[in-house]
This record gives C-alpha cells, sequence and structure tokens, in this order.
C-alpha cells in the first residue's frame, strides 16, 4: 500500500509489514496501525503510523545491544497478542534519540511485542523488572535495585 | 480485597500521605501510575525527536555490536529475539 509520511514521504509498503495495535501505543492510543520500515544491515528501523503521517518512532532489536535483555510477559498481554506460541513474539525496544546520538536511550520497561505470525503489536509493561524507561544504549544497564518481591508493589 | 487475590493493604499512614501494598497474583499485572506515566512521557519524546537522519546513531550501534561480540559473552544464552527482517 502507499503510505504518507511527513519524514520518508510517500513510500510504497509490503502490506505484511504492517502491524496492527490493538490498544495503540502508550499516550497514542489511537493510533492502531504501524509499519515497520528497516534498513538491510542498520540496528536502527521505523515504526511508522499509517494513521498519522507525522508519528514515527525510531526503535531496535534489544537483544542486539543488551545480550542479558530478559523479558517476560504476562498471560494478559499474550492474550491480547493471541500469541500461542512464544517463538512468534518479536521485540522491539523503542529509542529516544537526542541531538548528541551518543546519549540515545531505550524504553526496556515498555518494549514493543510483535506477534510475527498474526502481525499483532503491543506496547506492553514488564512487571516483574528492574528495567528502565530510558536506558543508554551504548553505556550499558545502570544497576537498579530491585524489590525482593517483584510482584508486590509500594506506591 | 479486590475479587479473590488481589490484597490491599494500608502499610503506613503518615500525615496526609498514606501507603497502599497490592499484592496480586503473577497473572494480573499491577502497573504503577508513575511507570505509565513515564512510558507515556517517553513515547511523547520518543515521536517528538526532530532525527531524520539515523546514520550516526546506526554507526554508533554497530560499533558497540563488535565490542559485544569480541568482548567475553556472559554464561546466559540470549533469549532468541530475532530482527524483524527475517
Amino acid at each position: 500500500m502507499k503510505l504518507k509520511t511527513s519524514r520518508f514521504g510517500e513510500i510504497d509498503i509490503e502490506n505484511d509489514r504492517i502491524i496492527t495495535f490493538p490498544d495503540g501505543i502508550i499516550g497514542f492510543r489511537e493510533l492502531k496501525k504501524f509499519a515497520l520500515i528497516a534498513k538491510k544491515s542498520q540496528a536502527l528501523m521505523w515504526l511508522q503510523s499509517v494513521d498519522d503521517p507525522q508519528i514515527a518512532f525510531v526503535v531496535t532489536d534489544p537483544f542486539s545491544f543488551d545480550v542479558t535483555y530478559d523479558p517476560i510477559l504476562s498471560a494478559e498481554d499474550r492474550e491480547h497478542l493471541e500469541l500461542e506460541d512464544a517463538t512468534d513474539a518479536r521485540y522491539l525496544v523503542i529509542v529516544v534519540v537526542p541531538p548528541n546520538p551518543k546519549e540515545m536511550t531505550a524504553n526496556m520497561l515498555g518494549p514493543i511485542v510483535v506477534n510475527a505470525k498474526k502481525k499483532i503489536g503491543r506496547q506492553v509493561i514488564l512487571v516483574d523488572s528492574s528495567y528502565s524507561v530510558k536506558q543508554p544504549i551504548l553505556s550499558g544497564r545502570p544497576q537498579v535495585e530491585s524489590t525482593s518481591d517483584p510482584n508486590v508493589l509500594v506506591g | 480485597m479486590v475479587g479473590d487475590d488481589v490484597e490491599v493493604r494500608i502499610v503506613e499512614i503518615k500525615g496526609e500521605h498514606v501507603k497502599l501494598g497490592i499484592t496480586a497474583p503473577r497473572e494480573i499485572p499491577v502497573h504503577r501510575k508513575e511507570i505509565f506515566e513515564a512510558i507515556k512521557r517517553e513515547n511523547i519524546k520518543a515521536a517528538q525527536s526532530k532525527v531524520k537522519d539515523l546514520g550516526e546513531a546506526n554507526n554508533l550501534i554497530k560499533k558497540k555490536e563488535e565490542q559485544n561480540q569480541s568482548a567475553p559473552r556472559p554464561d546466559k544464552k540470549p533469549p532468541k529475539g530475532a530482527s524483524p527482517e527475517e
């Protein structure tokens, strides 16, 4: 399909690159469809809104820079994603690229999970986790203390 | 109690502030509003980024990946997070 974007002009995107987000992205609930625009051998990709030409997120594969990343999906999230087989899950994290790209950060606490088979996407919030919403990509994970029982949240 | 298995306790009362503790089974996600708001803020920041050219950022990541490959790996096998390219 033809897609209008503010960054790339009008682009042609294969239909199988369109991912449906039934609940949108957090803060952008009304945007339900995105296209993943990737260039070969480049770590950073664009997740471009189909509905709003202005909105695109820079995303990347979190495992490429953090081999210890271990996101655990809740039963609820698996259900939303219609994920029957865990191997169908693909993970992306949203990257903030500031004017100095050395300071770019990734949201490891709220990764985007895609059911690769059904092309359903969802931004999940990891419960059982000490991950940061702004983990520096280049310098690695800062040590964050975790609660002894991550299922008990006090706030 | 909320339903059969979600427990809400008052942990502490200090002046005007009440600290609540929530115990819920693993299947029920309990998200603090601050976490939700923090993710929303990062999303908005990401969407507003003016960066168009990711060339330099891509090069920096590539360099980091090369360093990771030459550094000794942790024992744990990385989870399979294949790129959507495949």
